[in-house]
Parts: structure tokens; C-alpha cells; sequence
């Protein structure tokens, strides 16, 4: 194995044409002393990245959804699976089972002294959709939301572009106005992005 | 059962106040002006980015009538949250652009009264006091002025004179609300 390059001299490499000898060394510039990216070109590359939400999924996103589906139909777990079982439960509670009542009476009001005694406990259809959502707030909701406080502080969020638009708006302008309007939730959209991945 | 009452009372009153504290948390979360900046919204503002650069090369082309067309498509196609009246704000403000620019397309189409009705629309969306208002109203007084000259050209005098004073109400109404703006704009303390 050759550890110095000057070996490399001596290796039977054929030169490369030009032309790909000038692409190569524009690349080994570029990725060594990167020039500043013109505007319109990032503009243009967020919104290729951004801007077609209706784009087919990539590869990485079928894998997760169908990981996601064998985790909702009680194979293998997903992070996401949990929570969406929790708003289901809150917007469509079913019965819970006895067991399922004690825990969460035990987790809300702390656990009985003696237990001596069965109690049976028959709710009402409300009692029990009081009861599927409290459990699924205090067991799944509750500590979701309190884990994402910080990444949810920090998303921008839909509001007035009024503030964009300091001037009395001009015949034929519309459309610049949807652009600019769109390039900045845009921005925003993926700083969104990078803050609920945690990257700053 | 009056463990149970008990019981039922203590959750119930810890899930309101769990609630209660869900509300609080989010709207520090959040803002009070909306939820999160997310896909669905930026796909509505991207196909209205589309709609109006179709509807530009329509109109530098004179094809008037092909220009409404995405631009009507867009008004009556779904928004985000389903209601165009309780859609973000950026919704509801690009729709009451959008229904400006369709008025005055119809009414140099001579459709009056159809753009008369996107304006009317464009309003029940931009209510506050902003640029977008004060557009819609402008764009108002020359639909209006436009219907004048037409019933003038017809004949139609008492007609005409009618809608030229609700062009010059419209054209009126439209400069209070820019000034407004303006003012508020420039008052101290704005933009902080």
C-alpha cells in the first residue's frame, strides 16, 4: 500500500482530458474554499428543496411510514406511534379494561392504602371518555409536549405578512408580493425543520 | 358511589387543569398568531406562487380571459384548515390579493359585476387594517369607474353618476385605510 503521494508518481495513471481535469480542479476549489452562494441560487435550491410538498415521497420516507404502520398495527414500535394511539384514544375513547382504570386512578390520585377491599367501578360512556383522555394526556400528551417545549418554542408560526409590505401596493405587483410571501415561509418552514430535529 | 363522584370530580378536575395548562403552554409556544409555519401552508402559497406566474404570462400575452383562470382556481380551491375565513392569515391575505387582481382582470373583461363579488369576497378576508384592504378598495373605485364609462356609453346617465360617486366612496375609503396604515406604521414605538 502507498502512503506517499510522491508513489503516486510512479503509478501507471493516464492524465485526464482537460476538460475533466478543469471540472475536477473546479470542485477540489470549491470544496476546499467554498465562494459565497448567490442569493438567487440558495433561493432557488430552498425552494427546489421546499417548495413541492406534493412531491412523491423519497425512499426514506416510504421506509419510515411503513414503520410507522406495523408499529400502529402492534408490530415492532415507533416514536411516533405512541402519540397518534393517544389522539386517537382522546378523540375516539374506547372502554378501558379494569386494569388499565386502576393505573390510571393510582397514577392521578396515588396508590390505595389498603386493598383489602374489591371495588368494581361501572362508568357511565362520558365517565369513561373523561378517563381514556386524562390517561392519555397524563401517559402520552402531556410529557410529548413537555419534551418538545423548547423545540416548539422556537417555531416560527403562520401570522400576518402585512408587516413585509411598507408600501401602498403598486398596479401589477401581485405576484412579486405571492413570491416574496412564499420565500419567506419558506425560510421559516425549514427553520422549523432543523428546530424540531434539535439542529441550531 | 361517592368514592366514585369523588374520584370522577378529581380527574375531571385535573384534566381541566392539565388542559388549562396545555392551553397556556402552547400559546407561549406558538404565539398567539397561529400555529406553526408547515407544509400545507407553504403548499398553498407554492400554488399560488404558480397560479399568479400563469396567470402573468396570460395576461403580458393579452389572453385575459386565460389570466382569470388559475387565479380562479386557486380562490375556489382548498385552503389550509378547510374555511377560508379561519385560514392563517397569510391565507386568508394572499386569497384577498388574488380575488383583487381576478376583479380587476373581469372588469376589464367587462364583467362588472362578477368582479364586483371578488371584491366584496376579498374583504370578507382582509378585515383588518392593512395594505391589502386598502387595495381591494382601490381596486373597487376602478371596477366602479369602469361600469360608469360603460353605462355612460349606453346611455345610462343617472346609472353612470351613481357609480361614479361609489367609485370616489371606494377611492376615498381606500386612502383612510393607507393612511392608517401609515400612521401606525410610523407611530412610535411600531415594530417593536
Amino acid at each position: 500500500m502507498k502512503s506517499d503521494p510522491r508513489d503516486l508518481l510512479d503509478a501507471d495513471l493516464s492524465p485526464l482530458p482537460e476538460e475533466q481535469e478543469e471540472e475536477l480542479a473546479r470542485a477540489l476549489r470549491a470544496a476546499f474554499a467554498p465562494a459565497e452562494l448567490d442569493p438567487a441560487v440558495n433561493e432557488a435550491l430552498i425552494a427546489a428543496a421546499l417548495e413541492d410538498p406534493l412531491a412523491p415521497p423519497t425512499e426514506e420516507e416510504v421506509a419510515e411510514s411503513a414503520r410507522l404502520r406495523d408499529a400502529l398495527e402492534g408490530r415492532g414500535e415507533h416514536p411516533a406511534a405512541d402519540l397518534a394511539r393517544a389522539l386517537s384514544a382522546a378523540a375516539s375513547p374506547g372502554r378501558l379494561d379494569d386494569l388499565a382504570l386502576e393505573r390510571v386512578a393510582t397514577r392521578t390520585v396515588g396508590r390505595r392504602k389498603s386493598r383489602g377491599r374489591i371495588v368494581t367501578l361501572a362508568f357511565g360512556t362520558t365517565a369513561t371518555a373523561a378517563l381514556a383522555l386524562a390517561a392519555s394526556w397524563f401517559l402520552v400528551i402531556a410529557p410529548a409536549l413537555h419534551d418538545r417545549g423548547p423545540e416548539l418554542e422556537a417555531l416560527a408560526v403562520s401570522r400576518s405578512t402585512a408587516g413585509m409590505f411598507p408600501e401602498k401596493f403598486e398596479p401589477g405587483t401581485t405576484t412579486a408580493r405571492v413570491d416574496r410571501i412564499a420565500l419567506a415561509r419558506s425560510r421559516e418552514l425549514r427553520s422549523n425543520r432543523y428546530a424540531l430535529w434539535g439542529v441550531r | 358511589m361517592g368514592r366514585l363522584a369523588c374520584l370522577l370530580t378529581l380527574l375531571v378536575a385535573l384534566l381541566a387543569g392539565a388542559v388549562g395548562g396545555c392551553s397556556k403552554g402552547e400559546s407561549s409556544a406558538v404565539g398567539d398568531a397561529g400555529v406553526p409555519v408547515d407544509p400545507v401552508l407553504l403548499a398553498f402559497l407554492s400554488r399560488a406562487r404558480s397560479a399568479h406566474h400563469i396567470a402573468d404570462q396570460h395576461e403580458e400575452a393579452g389572453r385575459l380571459e386565460q389570466a382569470v383562470d388559475p387565479l380562479q382556481r386557486l380562490v375556489d380551491g382548498p385552503v389550509p384548515g378547510g374555511n377560508a375565513l379561519s385560514a392563517p392569515a397569510e391565507v386568508r391575505e394572499v386569497m384577498a390579493d388574488t380575488l383583487a387582481r381576478l376583479a380587476d382582470l373581469k372588469s376589464q373583461l367587462g364583467r362588472q359585476d362578477a368582479a364586483l363579488q371578488d371584491v366584496e369576497r376579498g374583504l370578507q378576508l382582509a378585515k383588518e387594517t392593512t395594505y391589502f384592504r386598502g387595495h381591494l378598495f382601490e381596486i373597487r373605485g376602478l371596477v366602479e369607474e369602469r361600469l360608469a364609462k360603460s353605462l355612460e356609453a349606453k346611455g345610462e346617465k343617472a346609472a353612470a353618476e351613481e357609480a361614479k360617486k361609489r367609485a370616489l366612496d371606494a377611492a376615498e375609503k381606500s386612502m383612510a385605510i393607507q393612511a392608517e396604515v401609515i400612521e401606525k406604521a410610523t407611530a412610535p414605538g411600531a415594530g417593536r
